[in-house]
């Protein structure tokens, strides 16, 4: 176990270079997807189309071996697009059966393209199985293999027949991450890499057992009570309903985030944690994974809004706010 | 290694910052406590003293110092791994602490991994942090309190001069902690009086009043012709009294070795002058605070007391004796000299600014022929002194010499006799008191009324009549002189 430890910075390390060999930049977006993944949670990644999102997929793919589909969601895909569906089948010998088709969500890595684009129904199809594990049809469930991960995408920009996601399902994404537009020079590097391939090249650092194992062994890191105390003041403090809230809060933010966003906060602390090569949970972890755990969990009120203050910019002042000790 | 091993050396670091933040606290709450007492000094001098401050500031330091490092800054181990964690270590101290006794690997990677990092960083990295408001805090109440004990009485500006002088006297002057804060009391009123005085009578009346209260007060201070008297009535003490009644420190010296060999080897005898003394003292009409008294009280408890070798008891009853003395005969000419200084200003003829020349009072323990050389000329009648007496008109001159005979010593020197003009008697031996030079011989005095008598009547400021009465009146004093030397 202890070599497990000590070996998981390196194996992280080595997964972020092999995708980055078929990205460009976005390195904290990388790593943040990294991290998410070992924790055992999901990403909603927000971008403009042709940032690197479907690739960045592909290549955590490829990177711990795992299968991975993509389903692009429209307005009339249907859940049993996602989940599967039974259906009636002949066998050659004649026979018919009723039989479950596996749909794409069957996989271990999973891309949601585009998923406010579907409807609530079909939404809610894929949400029950991020976060059950699970998929039910006609009354059978259906358990998903392990590990289970979801990436979902969505254009901030092209509002238009779409179905935005309410607030209870983007809760139980664990981090939301914003893909920024790259810089010229990474445009430069893009275009130049994929005029060689489209292909991605990323070699396979780790297996699905290994995964696990890595998840296993984040659990155990140790993390000490008063960094504890402070993810849960700070998850607090984005609760303008509360008394003990900062005057920040009640006014430029309307509702706050949910226990999943502590939770969110502790795991990924530890899997941060190890992968900077360091055995405990420190502030600066809860610190920085605040962005994109709470970023899609707390909503900015008018106020913020007519002072043009992002999620980012409350939550930046809220951990100015909140005393670690 | 331990953990607490590991710690120890930054523990030791952070224990001497709290040395040093404790103290700055202690000096600030000392320095705070200083400026109250300041100001309460600053106000009603009579009530704080400047020592009684700094002894305050000195024990409040120590208290404060000492509660503050107990009870605030001690530094426990997990302050000291908060400020481990602080120089970079990302809570890692921290956590190694609280996981101490976990037994999961990681936890166990985790001490590993922390001590080895520990093992790294030199204990003076942690660099002492004191909090600069406290420090200034500190420093400028620091200041207020020097400034309120060391910077001149600011009040003094304000006063009336002659109130000025007398302070200045008072302070310069070894007194009886209850005698000097009666004559500040004195001298508030005084300047109260003045301040609220409308014309020459009101000043004349407080001057006057305040010299009433200065001779009560002295006449209380000045316990040894009372007490002296009233150990005279004791055989084995009589000769004791009589020193004290003179104020002759070398007669009590001798009175009490003589007391010394009467005991010596005789317990009953010892316990008999013990009960004497008591019976003395409770006969006795001095003020129980009486420094005197005191020092007699003592002498009787320690002869009471059979373990206590009389030896030390009398060595210890001289000093406290002599010293009753000293401040006593301090009280007397203070008062004598304050009495000048406020009768310098009453209106002449007011009657009360002449008042030793005019009663002639050579029975106030012999020192009123301080008040004859500087009263107004030719007011005197009553002439008290030999030398003083000689008020004739001449005295605003000859007063400016008169000083050396202002204080003949207790009693015993210089007392003199009040009588018609020049026709005062003179008792006065070898040496006279005064408060500037110590004793002179009466030769010296004489030669110097003389000499300066001759140089006025040289530059003709004397009229030949007073020349020609000055002249039989220092032949008359010419054999005292020479026989008195």
């Amino acid at each position: 176990m202890e070599n497990r430890i000590q070996g998981f910075s390196d194996k992280c390390q080595r997964i972020i270079s092999e995708i980055q060999k078929d990205l460009v930049g976005q390195d904290e977006v990388v790593r943040d997807t990294v991290i998410a993944m070992i924790a055992g949670g999901n990403v909603l990644l927000e971008g403009v189309p042709g940032v690197g999102k479907t690739r960045l997929v592909r290549s955590l793919g490829q990177a711990f071996n795992l299968p991975f589909s993509r389903i692009q969601f429209t307005p009339d895909l249907m859940p049993a697009d996602v989940t599967g569906t039974n259906v009636l089948e002949t066998y050659p010998d004649g026979r018919s059966a009723i039989v479950f088709k596996k749909g794409p969500v069957f996989s271990s890595i999973v891309l949601a393209d585009e998923i406010n684009r579907a409807t609530p129904k079909t939404q809610a199809a894929l949400l029950e199985a991020m976060q059950e594990h699970k998929v039910t049809v006609s009354g059978e469930s259906y358990t998903l293999s392990e590990p289970f991960f979801v990436l979902a995408t969505q254009n901030p920009v092209e509002q238009d027949g779409t179905y935005p996601l309410p607030e209870a399902q983007t809760d139980r994404f664990m981090f939301k991450l914003n893909v920024e537009f790259p810089t010229a020079d990474q445009l430069y590097d893009i275009v130049s890499m994929t005029q060689k391939t489209m292909e991605e090249t990323a070699s396979a650092v780790v297996t699905a057992e290994e995964l696990l194992d890595m998840r296993a062994c984040a659990k155990d890191i140790p993390i000490m009570e008063q960094v504890m105390r402070y993810t849960m003041r700070l998850v607090c403090a984005t609760h303008p309903e509360l008394s003990a809230s900062p005057d920040f809060s009640k006014k430029y933010l309307r509702f706050g985030a949910s226990p999943r966003a502590a939770q969110a906060l502790i795991t990924a602390g530890k899997v941060r944690a190890l992968m900077n090569g360091r055995y405990n949970v420190a502030y600066e972890d809860i610190e920085a994974l605040a962005f994109p755990v709470l970023r899609h969990r707390v909503k900015p009120s008018y106020a913020a809004i007519a002072d043009k203050l992002t999620a980012d910019d409350c939550i930046r002042e809220l951990i100015k706010t909140v005393l670690r000790k | 290694m331990s953990i607490k091993d590991i710690l120890k050396p930054f523990k030791r670091r952070l224990l001497a910052e709290a040395w040093i933040r404790s103290t700055v606290l202690g000096a600030m709450i000392a320095a705070a406590v200083a400026v109250v007492l300041g100001g309460v000094h600053w106000f009603l001098p009579q009530t704080v003293t400047g020592t009684g401050i700094l002894i305050a500031f000195a024990v409040v330091l120590v208290l404060g110092t000492g509660l503050s490092l107990v009870l605030l800054y001690r530094p426990t181990e997990r302050d000291t791994a908060r400020r481990l964690d602080s120089l970079g270590m990302d809570e890692r101290v921290e956590t190694m602490l609280e996981y101490e006794h976990s037994v999961s690997p990681a936890a166990r990677l985790q001490r590993e991994e922390t001590m080895t990092r520990l093992q790294g960083i030199n204990s003076r990295t942690l660099k002492f942090s004191v909090s600069k408001t406290l420090l200034m805090l500190c420093s400028v109440l620091i200041v207020c309190a020097t400034v309120l004990l060391f910077i001149p009485d600011i009040r003094a500006f304000s006063r009336p001069p002659l109130v000025n002088e007398l302070h200045e006297m008072v302070e310069d002057t070894d007194l009886s902690d209850e005698f000097r804060a009666e004559l500040e009391e004195i001298l508030q009123d005084l300047e109260k009086e003045l301040e609220e005085s409308k014309d020459r009578d009101d000043v004349d009346q407080a001057l006057d009043s305040a010299m009433d209260r200065l001779d009560e007060s002295v006449d209380k201070e000045v316990s040894r012709e009372e007490l002296g008297d009233t150990l005279k009535d004791y055989d084995d003490l009589k000769e004791l009294g009589e020193a004290i009644q003179k104020g002759d420190r070398n007669q009590v010296s001798s009175a009490l070795e003589h007391l010394k060999e009467v005991m010596e080897g005789d317990p009953d005898r010892q316990q008999s002058v013990a009960e004497q003394l008591q019976d003395a003292l409770n006969a006795s009409k001095t003020d129980a605070s009486n420094d005197l008294r005191e020092a007699l009280e003592n002498m009787k408890n320690g002869l009471s007391d059979a373990d206590t070798p009389v030896e030390e008891v009398l060595d210890r009853a001289e000093a406290e004796i002599n010293d009753a003395l000293n401040k006593q005969q301090n009280a007397q000419a203070l008062g004598d000299q304050m009495k000048e200084q406020m009768g310098e200003q009453m209106t002449p003829g007011d009657g009360k600014e002449n008042e030793g020349e005019q009663e002639g009072n050579g029975s106030d323990n012999g020192n009123s022929s301080d008040q004859g050389p500087e009263g107004d000329g030719g007011e005197q009648e009553g002439g008290q002194s030999g030398i003083d007496g000689v008020g004739d008109g001449n005295q605003d001159s000859l007063g400016n010499h008169g000083r050396p005979g202002q204080m003949p010593d207790a009693g015993s020197d210089g007392i003199t006799e009040g009588g018609g003009v020049g026709g005062g008697q003179t008792n006065m031996k070898d040496h006279v008191y005064d408060p500037q030079a110590g004793d002179v011989s009466y030769g010296q005095v004489y030669a110097a009324y003389v000499a300066d008598f001759l140089a006025q009547a040289e530059r003709g400021e004397l009229s030949a009549d007073v020349v020609e009465a000055m002249n039989a009146y220092f032949e008359s004093l010419k054999n005292q002189s020479n026989g008195g030397n």
